[in-house]
């Protein structure tokens, strides 16, 4: 396993720049999610540390080995960078069996004949699918599919693994359980691997460390908390979970707090941190679960408590989701279904000044 | 890493001006692949451009080839002062325009019968629609002689139906029977390739069966339909077997037949043969640019999504109808003439009456010293050039689907060249090309002529079948330690093989079947069997000339068969 070391990549196709001047560093053992809507870059990346494209600049190195460098005029074919990839189409060859499939790479590489079957089937078993070694493609499910292409991107023991949208195929309760095998199986044998998906949970759920992109660059990259609790911006605010947007201006600041009046008038305390000057416009990020919704205004509460009105109220079992209107602000609240509220009643939004999240971009 | 601001410099002058070599360097391509792809365009280039370039360089030289003279305008004086040239150029066109018609209002409406219809028996309606691609327009010509023929025509004496092919009508007629199935194939692709739900959100918009036919339908097939009217016009001007077989006893001259005529001439002359086959070519030339120019926009995607169903308009009461326009399709096309064909193939002389019998034009024909060696050189030919011309254009049709190198762009267009060069000029270009050559006078230069002419066939339908090939299943070849080579034979060759089988059987039947292009080619020595029929019907011998295109039809059937039911392969030639 090795680390992987991403300079000043950049990637245009015609006029178009997809990844501008992005630098990564993923460290050995390390499962770094790649996250992003569609179109911001993440895939590109993905398929120029494969080797898949090349990049108009940049350079990417897999441990000490540089095998994109532009500059350098070094460019490594897929087939020598020693890595292992899983597709969003799985690509498993039709024409061969599961066990001929899982070969491929020890066969292209040249390993010692006796020890392909062993390797192979090794391979086979952490993925359970040691009984299914001579099925054709055709005669598995996709669920079955995808652990194929698994096992045949583990078997030749790569420097790094790549994951390519790897469940967005599979409905959803497969889904969830194959991304905790995927993150079992990383933890177990400890590969370093880079994985692209467009869908937030399931970047939280599998990451080490986000990478949020967006027009190809890297908007903020950190643990999965650290991007949902303290998103670095608007955008990373708005793409990982829903949240509250409120667009303001800093009104006062006074020792660690300030204070932002937001376009629709409403006073919003929040923790202040560097850069808070009064007169910054400014946006405030609320999770709709650090709100609350109450019927009376909790007198001399440290929280800030806005009154409003429940336009929409939304059942959905586990909690239920409280469209309000704050002095014409729309705000949403995740809140218990012990409280029920309903359409047009008159109620008060609590939310704690540590729970708002000052956004200076 | 150690030093950041030197790199940058020179990443932006590399991204100011990507030369070949740097964009060489950084399109993923392996030298395996520049290497094969540079080898491949160099060929393609050659195999077209030097025949043509020896057709254009002919016209100004006086003296045959080989031993051309000097410098000269005298070959456009004579044949573009002639105003009878500019008559020909005229009916030909004629001819070219009213086959494309024709055939398309032939072959577009079985397409739409059977890919959008619930007509019954659609088995039957594909076969026949695909039949007569398979008979040719040569053996089609031949039998519609004896059913069409002024004075005792099977159809004037026992229908009373008072027609003559041997007229313009009549090539035009019988040269869109025979060219109907190309219409039939490229709308019937179009057509299964298309979204459904277009349709449908035509019907739910409030549209009904003709709005959604003509501005729904219609425009999104019209790329398709197109190429394949391209594609007709250009082999209805260049087809010689149906030009010469029905406009020879009327006089009816067309320019490929006159190519033909200035070529034979005692004395021959070459220069005003290949002045006439400019004129030919600079036409359809103009056309396939004109069609490129119209599609300039691409093709619409046609596709999107998967597993769509293909919805079917119920025909009710019309099914009949519709019955019954296929199946007169099917009898002008293919059971009359067949039936034709066998009867006086077993009359002793032509005539419409029913009797006498006699198997003398088979034993004669079996006897006849040339016949073995014909067929055999024919099937040799075919065998030969159909593998290799596979093997050419799947290299070719990969390297345009899946390659990222610089130079792919230039391949394709080359490759598909010759779709615009018809069959009777490309023979005459091989002689100026190669008559100093040492395989002149062999079936070499055959082999080569027919590579070249259909080259775009295999790079079209190979093309087809690559596309459907998930680009993932390769990429993941290579991620996983798959050199180039090893993943296009491990992956791509097993994957394509269905598609290399049909568009091998395909290119069999269209190199055994072949005239236009072989009668200027072939010498006593490498005549081919489609040649030798038609020395038969020039000698006057009707009765053996239908045995003989009786026997070529059978042997086409037979490969065919044997695809079928050997290798499972359905013989559906597919075109993009």
């Amino acid at each position: 396993m090795s680390s992987l070391t991403i300079t000043g990549l950049s990637k245009t196709f015609g006029n178009v720049r997809v990844i501008a001047d992005l630098n990564l560093q993923v460290a050995e053992g390390e499962m770094l999610v790649l996250v992003g809507p569609s179109g911001c870059g993440k895939t590109t990346t993905l398929r120029c540390i494969a080797g898949l494209e090349s990049p108009s600049a940049g350079r990417i190195a897999i441990g000490s080995r540089v095998v994109t460098g532009v500059a350098e005029g070094v460019n490594v074919p897929p087939e020598q960078r020693e890595i292992g990839m899983v597709f969003q189409s799985y690509a498993v060859w039709p024409h061969m069996t599961v066990f001929d499939n899982v070969a491929y790479p020890l066969r292209a590489i040249g390993v010692p004949r006796k020890t392909v079957p062993d390797r192979v089937k090794r391979a086979l078993k952490l993925v359970q699918l040691d009984l299914l070694a001579e099925r054709y493609s055709s005669q598995i499910s996709g669920g079955q599919q995808q652990r194929v292409a698994l096992a045949r991107s583990l078997v030749a023991e790569p420097k790094l693994l790549l994951f390519d949208e790897p469940l967005s195929n599979l409905d959803a309760s497969l889904r969830v359980q194959m991304r905790i095998e995927i993150k079992e199986l990383q933890r177990h044998l400890g590969f370093t691997a880079v994985y692209v998906t467009h869908d937030q949970t399931e970047a939280m759920a599998i990451a080490d460390r986000i990478a949020v992109m967006d027009r190809g660059v890297i908007r903020q990259i950190g643990s999965p908390r650290d991007i949902y609790d303290r998103p670095a911006n608007v955008f990373v605010a708005g793409f990982m979970g829903t949240t509250n947007l409120l667009e303001g201006t800093v009104s006062r600041v006074s020792g660690g707090e300030a204070i932002v009046r937001t376009v629709n008038d409403i006073d919003v305390r929040v923790a202040a941190g560097d850069g808070a000057a009064v007169g910054r416009a400014v946006h405030v990020s609320v999770r709709p679960e650090a709100a609350s919704v109450t019927t009376r205004a909790p007198a001399g509460s440290p929280e800030n408590v806005w009154p409003g009105k429940v336009t929409l109220s939304t059942f959905l079992g586990d909690t239920i989701i409280y469209r309000l209107d704050v002095n014409g602000q729309k705000f949403d609240v995740h809140a218990p279904t012990t409280d029920v509220f309903d359409a047009g009643a008159d109620v008060f939004v609590a939310v704690p000044p540590n729970r708002c999240i000052l956004l200076l971009e | 890493m150690a030093d950041p601001g030197a790199p940058s410099a020179v990443h932006e002058s590399a991204a100011r001006a990507p030369g070949f070599v740097t964009r060489l360097r950084f399109s993923g391509a392996t030298p395996t692949e520049v290497v094969t792809i540079a080898v491949l365009a160099l060929l393609v280039l050659w195999l077209v451009l030097y025949p043509v370039g020896w057709l254009a360089w002919g016209a100004f030289h006086s003296g045959p080839p080989g031993a051309a003279e000097s410098w000269t305008l005298a070959n456009f004086r004579e044949v573009f002062l002639d105003p009878n040239h500019w008559v020909v150029v005229w009916r030909s066109i004629v001819v070219g325009t009213g086959v494309t018609v024709l055939a398309t209002a032939i072959g577009a409406p079985l397409a739409w019968l059977t890919v959008k219809t619930d007509l019954p028996g659609k088995r039957w309606v594909e076969l026949s629609a695909i039949v007569p691609f398979f008979t040719s327009t040569f053996i089609g010509a031949l039998a519609w002689i004896l059913l069409g023929n002024p004075t005792n025509g099977v159809l004037k004496l026992w229908f009373g139906i008072p027609i003559n092919v041997y007229s313009v009508g009549g090539i035009i007629w019988v040269t869109s029977l025979y060219l109907a199935p190309y219409m039939y194939l490229f709308t019937a692709a179009a057509l299964r390739n298309m979204d459904t739900t277009f349709e449908e959100a035509s019907f739910m918009s409030g549209a009904g069966l003709w709005r959604t036919l003509t501005r729904i339908t219609f425009p999104l097939i019209l790329p398709a339909l197109l190429s394949g009217m391209t594609l007709v016009f250009v082999i209805s001007m260049g087809i010689f077997g149906v030009a010469a077989i029905l406009g020879f006893p009327a006089r009816i001259s067309l320019l490929a037949t006159d190519i033909y005529v200035r070529a034979l001439l005692i004395p021959p002359r070459f220069g005003a043969a290949t002045v006439s086959a400019m004129t030919l070519v600079i036409i359809t030339a103009a056309l396939v640019m004109l069609q490129r120019w119209i599609l300039r926009g691409g093709s619409y995607t046609l596709v999107s999504g998967r597993g769509f169903r293909i919805k079917l308009y119920g025909l009710g009461k019309w099914t009949p109808v519709a019955h019954a326009w296929c199946f007169l399709y099917a009898l002008l096309a293919v059971i009359l003439p067949v039936l034709v064909l066998i009867k006086v193939s077993l009359q002793p002389y032509p005539t419409p009456r029913f009797g006498p019998w006699t198997l003398e034009n088979w034993t004669v024909f079996f006897n006849n010293d040339n016949l073995y060696g014909t067929l055999l050189r024919s099937l040799y030919l075919s065998t030969g050039g159909a593998t290799l011309c596979v093997l050419l254009t799947a290299v070719i049709a990969y390297i345009i689907h899946r390659s990222r190198a610089p130079g792919r762009r230039l391949l394709e267009q080359v490759s598909v060249m010759p779709i615009g060069i018809p069959g009777i000029v490309m023979g005459l270009a091989m002689i100026w090309a190669y008559v100093t050559w040492p395989i002149w006078g062999t079936l070499w230069v055959v082999i080569v002529a027919y590579l070249t002419l259909f080259m775009p066939y295999g790079v079209r339908a190979l093309g087809a079948n690559i596309v459907q090939i998930h680009p993932e299943l390769e990429e993941s070849s290579r991620v996983h330690r798959a050199s180039w080579f090893r993943t296009f034979r491990l992956v791509m060759l097993p994957l394509l093989r269905p598609g290399i089988y049909s568009t091998w059987i395909l290119l069999f039947i269209i190199f055994i079947r072949e005239i236009s292009a072989a009668v200027l080619l072939t010498t006593t020595n490498t005549r081919l069997f489609p040649v030798l029929i038609f020395e038969q019907w020039s000698a006057g011998a009707f009765n053996i000339m239908c045995a003989g295109a009786l026997l070529l039809t059978i042997i086409m059937f037979a490969v065919i068969m044997l695809f079928k039911w050997g290798f499972k392969v359905d013989v559906m030639p597919s075109y993009r």
